[in-house]
């Protein structure tokens, strides 16, 4: 609990949360830039439209921000040299968990903002579909935590590597991937991380190449994927940490 | 003898507080100058703006008889080596290569990388990665990199830091040498004295942003007149019998402090000593030294 | 200033940067690929559908990232180790420093940009793609790399002014997402994280540039010459700190 405190002490001037909020910002402006001009039609499924978009956008945006929290986070160590004075106070476990429970709340509150920012878009705009409670505090779970999940790889690569260059090209090049695989097939999704966010919303998209439409229906949780998911983090997490631990230094 | 640097009414605001107030130095050319001052006096913000790093906030500085601004800049540092605050170094590179980058900039011949290699003994360790020196070693290739090419002026901010007492012995002899060897004028700071002492022939003395003490050394040295320390087994009794010969004494610590004597004054009051059965047992002589004149000089001594 | 480009290569020797650029196009040649064979019955335009499958994320937020990445790389180097004293202190002035870096970003760009091209031709003749290689491709990508080098001289200053490495990154990402809004009004020519992908015409399918070629130069011009201006000024007039 120190810890985590220490952490959130040792970044109180280097306001993380005004690059974060500025690309959450620009993120909001892009969805509300999709939903413009909104038809009876779309405002009939305006929520699923949204967690839709928003699935799609997250998969460019989430793991940039994931990878400029932990990038913060880790590298003034890196740039102070602390490592060595702060492994002589706490174990090197308690660091890296500290650290990274501090991005956490950081991808907490995004994820929050983010299903806050629908809702009152959802009031505003005035959709006519039934406020779909479940599925939007299912989509603030999912959102949360395929980010923790690359978050966890973010600050593995970021504390191993005072190089930062290292973790950003991996953020940048799974990001990418992960927006590519949204086009592919289902089972190619599902083996690259970066696209979990399309892999798990709850909303589908069923396109009719005859008639050219696009009509939307939510489907049921996929929780085989979520709990690969899952099993992927344990797997990130310890490793990562692992490594970290017996880093020499 | 023409000098080097001068600076007149240098200031440098921080904020509300002034970093440096009203400095007027003179570095004559040929000289180790050594620049002296207490931790945070505004050592390393005055050679920064010598250096053009830090902008003043009012007053002039002249180097080479080319006030620095932002035209002469590049002429002035074409001749000017410096090693401020921290070595600079990038990590990923070996110690030489590092050096090879700072003598492409200044256009140097590699054989002066492996002169100075040689002048910091750092040769053994030239291919090993800067990332990787001790403090001592990174301090020597910040030195190193300084003394590329000959400058005309070197300006060390603090250079035997992180050194190890054989290593301060070694660079202060190195510096000592560059001015006879090489006609290079050396503006050294430090926060201690006896290190300068030597090292400089020229001191300035800054306490609190403000010049205290800029002359040569030996002015210093004068300022430290001695006295004689005597203990006495009856030390009221021996004060009111040198009272009596008109010398004066004052108390401290078990002892008299009286003025320096001459040999055959001295050697009197003893006899008087002796007569009166007064024991004398410490006659010690007491110095003043530059360590005291330093601390006074910066207003030091009210805080130990 | 050939010596100072010549500092700039020695100070990148032994870290293979190199590497993002040449693994991040890889990722939608295989993929755009992939998507493009699959979906060959929509796509009818052969080499032009397979470019926008190539180029179109990668021009909107992928490069920008990775080029703001990479001059992050450029002034951190700089800002570790108390550099700036050593930088500022040898006879180099700000332009020449600020041109080296912008030159040696560019370089990159450059050599990204032909192995964009490679990768294009390699897939598209992999596909079975019939006709012959679209002779627009060296002007799409020397126009990109001139949109890219654009961005260059941006992330630089940014860089150089922002000590953070992962802030400006951020700002590349957001500049890049705000483009899209830019380009859909039209005013892509005005706008600095567009010109990449209104050169390399990612998002009009063979066609001609979104904005005249006067407008294209005159917006990348204004911008290298605004960023260097600012990046200069800068190194003139701020006192060096170094942590």
């Amino acid at each position: 609990m120190k810890g985590i405190l220490l952490e959130f002490y040792k970044i109180r001037k280097r306001k993380i949360w005004v690059i974060i909020l500025v690309l959450l910002g620009v993120q909001c402006l892009w969805g509300m830039w999709a939903f413009r001009d909104m038809n009876a039609k779309k405002l009939s499924q305006g929520y699923m439209q949204c967690l839709y978009h928003f699935s799609v956008l997250n998969t460019i945006m989430m793991p940039m921000i994931a990878a400029i929290t932990a990038s913060k986070i880790c590298d003034l160590e890196h740039k102070g040299q602390t490592f060595k004075l702060l492994l002589t106070v706490m174990p090197a476990g308690a660091l890296f968990d500290a650290k990274f429970i501090c991005a956490t709340m950081y991808m907490v509150a995004v994820g929050a903002a983010q299903t806050i920012f629908i809702i009152a878009l959802g009031r505003t705009a005035g959709f006519t579909e039934p406020f779909p409670a479940g599925f939007l505090l299912y989509y603030f779970i999912i959102t949360i935590s395929v980010t923790v999940v690359i978050l966890a790889i973010q600050q593995v690569f970021s504390l191993l590597f005072a190089n930062q260059m290292v973790s950003f090209v991996i953020g940048i090049t799974g990001s990418f991937a992960g927006l590519f695989s949204l086009f592919l097939p289902q089972n190619v999704q599902k083996g690259v991380l970066w696209s979990y966010y399309g892999v798990l919303t709850p909303v589908r998209m069923n396109w009719d190449s005859q008639t050219r439409i696009a009509d939307l229906q939510y489907i049921p949780v996929d929780w085989s994927s979520f709990c690969l998911l899952m099993g992927l983090f344990a797997v990130i997490y310890f490793t990562g940490r692992r490594c970290f631990t017996r880093k020499e230094r | 003898m023409a000098n080097i640097i001068t600076t007149s009414g240098l200031c440098k605001q921080y904020g509300t507080a002034m970093g440096v107030k009203d400095l007027d130095l003179s570095v004559p050319e040929g000289v180790i100058y050594g620049f002296l001052g207490p931790n945070g006096a505004g050592k390393s913000t005055t050679m920064k703006m010598i250096l053009g790093l830090a902008k003043p906030t009012r007053g002039t500085i002249t180097v080479f008889d080319k006030q620095v601004n932002r035209r002469n800049r590049l002429a002035i540092l074409k001749e000017t080596g410096s090693l401020i605050e921290a070595p600079s170094f990038y990590a990923h590179l070996t110690g030489r290569e590092n050096l090879k980058i700072i003598s492409t900039l200044k256009e140097l011949p590699d054989s002066e990388i492996d002169r100075v290699l040689k002048f910091v003994r750092l040769e053994d360790q030239k291919n090993k990665k800067a990332g990787q020196y001790s403090l001592g070693m990174k301090q020597r290739l910040g030195l190193a990199g300084a003394l590329l090419g000959n400058p005309r002026l070197l300006i060390l901010d603090e250079p035997t830091n992180g050194l190890d007492p054989a290593g301060i012995q070694e660079i202060r002899e190195l510096i000592c040498s560059l001015p006879q060897s090489f006609g290079i004028t050396v503006m050294v700071s430090s926060h201690l004295l006896s290190e300068i002492d030597q090292m400089a022939g020229h001191i300035g003395v800054i306490s609190r942003g403000e010049l205290v003490f800029q002359d040569r050394l030996s002015v210093l040295h004068d300022r430290s007149e001695s006295r004689i320390a005597i203990r006495t087994l009856d030390n009221i009794a021996a004060g009111s019998l040198l009272s009596s010969q008109g010398i004066v004494c004052q108390e401290q610590d078990g002892y008299l402090l009286i003025p320096k004597l001459n040999d055959n004054q001295l050697a009197g009051c003893f006899m008087r000593f002796l007569k009166e059965d007064i024991g004398v047992v410490r006659i010690e002589e007491r110095k003043k030294t530059l360590e005291d004149i330093f601390l006074e000089l910066t207003g030091m001594v009210v805080k130990l | 200033m050939w010596k100072v480009i010549r500092g700039e290569q020695m100070k990148l020797k032994r870290s293979p940067v190199w590497l993002a650029f040449f693994i991040l196009p890889v990722l939608p040649a295989f993929m755009g690929t992939f998507n493009y064979l699959q979906n060959i019955e929509i796509l009818r335009d052969g080499w032009y559908s397979l470019w926008t499958q190539h180029t179109l994320f990668t021009c909107y937020f992928f490069l920008p990232a990775t080029i703001a990445v990479y001059c992050s790389y450029l002034f951190r180097l700089e800002h570790t180790n108390h550099n700036w004293n050593c930088v500022m202190t040898l006879p180099v002035s700000s332009l020449h420093l600020y041109l080296a870096k912008l030159i040696m970003a560019s370089v990159m760009v450059i050599m990204t940009q032909l192995w964009v091209g490679i990768l294009f031709i390699l897939s598209g003749k992999m596909s079975g793609l019939s006709g012959p290689v679209p002779p627009e491709l060296t002007e799409w990508l020397v126009y990109g790399a001139i949109g890219g080098i654009v961005i260059c001289g941006i992330q630089l200053s940014l860089s150089l002014i922002i000590r953070s490495f992962a802030v400006p990154v951020g700002i590349a990402m957001a500049g890049g997402v705000l483009g899209i809004g830019a380009l859909s009004k039209g005013v892509g020519a005005f706008y600095p994280y567009t010109l990449l992908s209104l050169g390399m015409r990612a998002n009009s399918t063979g066609g001609s540039m979104a904005c005249s070629q006067v407008q294209f130069m005159a917006g990348s011009l204004f911008y290298l010459i605004i960023s260097a201006v600012i990046a200069i000024l800068w190194l003139s007039n701020t006192d060096v700190t170094t942590e």
